[in-house]
C-alpha cells in the first residue's frame, strides 16, 4: 500500500507544484499590491454590489484596509483549491479507467478497496501540499507588508486561513471520486463535481443575502468554509470536522461503488442491473 | 491440488442487453499453452477481464488455481501476469521507471538480471519516455511487464501486436520457455500461424460461445485432408464424387481434393487410375478457423 501511495504522490507531483505555485503567486501579487490598492477602495462600497455579494463579499469584508483586502483574496483560496480537488478526484478512478491504466493496476495483487483508499490518501496529501506551497508563495512577500498591517493579520492567522480550505477541498475531491466510481465516464463525474462546486458556491453566497433561503446553506459545503473570516474569527473546528466527515462518507461510498464496478465497461448503474437480469 | 489452472463453468457476461460471453466452459491445464482464438468482438478480452476480476460475470463461475476469481482475486493475481490487448501506459514515465513501478507494486521483485535480459532480447531501450515510444516499443514494455516476474500463469492478449517479425519470434520463444519451465500461458490471438506454432490446445470462440476446444494437431488433422494426386490416366469428371469429398482443382491428370469422409473409396479410385505421385499438403489452422467463421460454425 505504501508503494502505491508513493507512486500516486509522484504521479501528482507536477500538478501539485503547479497549482501551489499558481495560487501562491496570485496571492503574493495581491499582497504586494495591497498597500497601493487599499486606499483606492476607501470610498467605494463594493460589498453592496450584487455581483460581489455573489462571490461572498459582504459587510464583514473591507476592501479599504490592507488586512481587509488580503482577507478577501484569501477567501478565494478555498474556491481555487476546490477546483483542483474536483479535477484530481475525477481523474483518480474513472479518469484512469478511460486512460486505460486502471486495468493494469487491477491486474496486480491488491484489493480494490486498498486502491481507492490509497488514491484518497494521496489526494488528501497532495491537497495539503498545494496549500503549503501556496502559503510559502505569499509568505515571501508577507514581510514586506507586515509593517502596514499593524498586527491586523499575523503569520499564524494567515497560515490557518490557508489550511482551513483543506477540508473543503477534501470533500470535493471525495465527492468527485465517488461520482467517478459510480458514473460511467470522467465527463459525468467532472460535471457533477463542478455543478456542486460552482452551483453550491453561488447559491451559498446568494442565499446569505436572501432570508428565506438561508437555512438551505446548511446543506452546502461552502457554508462550512469560513475563508477569510479566519483572519478575524479564527478557525472553526466544528465546521472543518463536518466537511472532513462528509468527505469520509463520500470516500466510503466510493469504495462501495468501486467494489461493484465493472471496470473498462463504462456503463450506467442501471445498465449493469439490466445485464444481471439477462 | 487443483486440476486446472483456469476453469470456467457456464460463464456468462452481458453488458446491459449486449452479449459479452455466453455459457463459456473452459479448462486450461497446468503447463500448457492454451490458444484462445476468435475475431474482434468474439469475447476474448471479456473472458480475460472476468478472470482478472476487472469485470464481474452475469452468471457462472470462474476459478484459477482452484480459487474463485471474485472471492480470492488478490491471491490469484499474485501468480498471474497480464498483458492487455489495448495497452495504455503513463506517457510521462520512462519504460524503466514504469517497469520498476510495476515490480515494486507487485512486491515480489522481478529479477533485475532477467529484466535486463528481456530488454536485450526484445531490443527495448527502457530509458525513453512512454510518449516517445512507437506502438511496437510500448508493446515491448508490456511484454517485459508480463514476463519479468516469471509468473505461474501468463495471460497474453494479442502479445505480438505491433511487433516486427523478428521480435514476434522472440515473443514466441519466450512463450515456449515459459512452457518449458512448467508454467502456463493463456494466449489470446487472432494470428493463427503463431497460435499453431506455440499452442498445445486451442479454444475457438465465436459470438461469445466456445465452439471448439482441441489439441492443435488434432484440430488440423480432424477437419479434412488435402490430397494432391498425379494419376497415370485422366479420371472421369465424377470419379471422386463421393460424400464428403470435394474436388478443388484439376489440371489434366493432376487432381486436388479435400477429403472429409470416404478416404478408402478415394484411394481405391485413385489406384484404379494409377497413382504416379501423391502429396498431402498440411491444413493450416487458418483454413480451419475460416471454416468455423465463414459458415455456420459447424466445420
Amino acid at each position: 500500500m505504501l508503494n502505491l501511495l508513493w507512486i500516486e504522490l509522484k504521479k501528482r507531483g507536477t500538478a501539485v507544484v503547479g497549482w501551489g505555485v499558481g495560487i501562491g503567486a496570485y496571492l503574493a501579487l495581491i499582497m504586494a499590491m495591497s498597500p497601493q490598492l487599499a486606499p483606492q477602495f476607501a470610498n467605494i462600497d463594493l460589498a453592496s454590489i450584487p455581483i460581489y455579494q455573489a462571490f461572498g463579499m459582504n459587510e464583514d469584508f473591507s476592501f479599504a484596509t490592507i488586512a481587509g483586502l488580503i482577507a478577501v483574496y484569501v477567501s478565494f483560496v478555498g474556491l481555487t483549491i476546490a477546483i483542483y480537488a474536483v479535477l484530481t478526484g475525477a481523474s483518480a478512478l474513472v479518469g484512469e479507467e478511460e486512460d486505460g491504466t486502471l486495468e493494469i493496476t487491477l491486474s496486480l495483487p491488491m484489493p480494490r478497496w486498498q486502491i481507492v483508499l490509497t488514491k484518497a490518501i494521496a489526494i488528501a496529501i497532495s491537497l495539503l501540499v498545494v496549500l503549503l506551497i501556496a502559503f510559502l508563495g505569499y509568505l515571501t512577500v508577507f514581510s514586506g507588508v507586515e509593517a502596514d498591517l499593524n498586527g491586523d493579520i499575523t503569520l499564524s492567522e494567515l497560515f490557518q486561513s490557508t489550511i482551513e480550505s483543506w477540508p473543503l477541498a477534501f470533500l470535493f475531491a471525495m465527492f468527485t471520486m465517488f461520482m467517478g466510481a459510480y458514473l460511467p465516464r470522467r465527463a459525468h463525474a467532472l460535471t457533477m463535481g463542478l455543478t456542486l462546486l460552482i452551483g453550491g458556491y453561488l447559491f451559498n453566497n446568494l442565499a446569505e443575502q436572501a432570508g428565506p433561503l438561508k437555512d438551505f446553506r446548511l446543506y452546502l459545503p461552502f457554508y462550512y468554509n469560513v475563508g477569510g473570516r479566519v483572519l478575524t474569527d479564527g478557525l472553526d473546528w466544528g465546521k472543518m470536522a463536518t466537511l472532513t466527515i462528509a468527505g469520509l462518507v463520500f470516500l466510503f461510498l466510493a469504495v462501495l461503488s468501486f467494489q461493484r464496478r465493472d471496470v473498462t465497461v463504462g456503463q450506467w448503474p442501471w445498465a449493469r442491473l439490466r445485464g444481471k437480469s439477462q | 491440488m487443483e486440476e486446472y489452472v483456469i476453469e470456467t463453468k457456464g460463464l456468462t457476461v452481458y453488458y446491459g442487453r449486449h452479449r459479452g460471453i455466453v455459457d463459456l466452459n473452459l479448462q486450461v491445464q497446468r503447463g500448457e499453452v492454451y490458444g484462445f482464438l476468435g475475431p474482434n468482438g468474439a469475447g476474448k478480452t471479456t473472458t480475460q477481464r472476468v478472470l482478472l476480476d476487472v469485470i464481474r460475470p452475469t452468471r457462472g463461475s470462474a476459478t484459477m488455481f482452484g480459487m474463485d476469481c471474485q472471492q480470492e482475486g488478490v491471491k490469484i493475481r499474485e501468480h498471474v501476469s497480464y498483458l492487455p490487448g489495448e495497452l495504455s501506459l503513463y506517457p510521462n514515465m520512462s519504460g524503466r521507471d514504469f517497469l520498476r513501478m510495476m515490480s515494486t507494486l507487485r512486491g515480489n521483485g522481478a529479477e533485475r538480471a532477467y529484466r535486463q535480459e528481456l530488454y536485450e532480447r526484445l531490443a527495448l531501450d527502457p530509458s525513453r519516455k512512454m510518449r516517445e515510444y512507437s506502438r511496437g516499443n510500448k508493446q515491448k514494455v508490456g511484454l517485459v511487464m508480463a514476463f519479468m516476474h516469471k509468473p505461474d500463469l501468463l495471460i497474453l492478449d494479442e502479445p505480438t501486436s505491433g511487433l516486427d517479425p523478428l521480435v514476434q519470434q522472440t515473443v514466441l520463444d519466450l512463450v515456449r520457455e515459459t512452457k518449458a519451465d512448467g508454467r502456463t500461458v493463456f494466449f489470446s490471438s487472432h494470428i493463427l500461424s503463431e497460435v499453431q506454432e506455440v499452442c498445445d490446445r486451442v479454444g475457438i470462440i465465436r459470438e461469445g460461445r466456445l465452439v471448439k476446444t482441441e489439441r492443435v494437431e488434432t484440430l488440423t488433422k480432424q477437419q479434412f485432408k488435402r490430397l494432391r494426386l498425379n494419376l497415370a490416366q485422366t479420371p472421369s469428371v465424377d470419379a471422386f464424387a463421393f460424400d464428403g469429398v470435394m474436388e478443388t482443382a484439376r489440371d489434366g491428370n493432376e487432381v486436388n481434393l479435400e477429403v472429409r469422409q470416404n478416404l478408402n473409396a478415394v484411394m481405391e479410385t485413385a489406384v484404379s487410375y494409377g497413382i504416379i505421385d501423391m502429396e498431402m499438403p498440411p491444413v493450416t489452422l487458418e483454413e480451419i478457423f475460416l471454416a468455423y467463421y465463414g459458415g455456420n460454425g459447424n466445420a
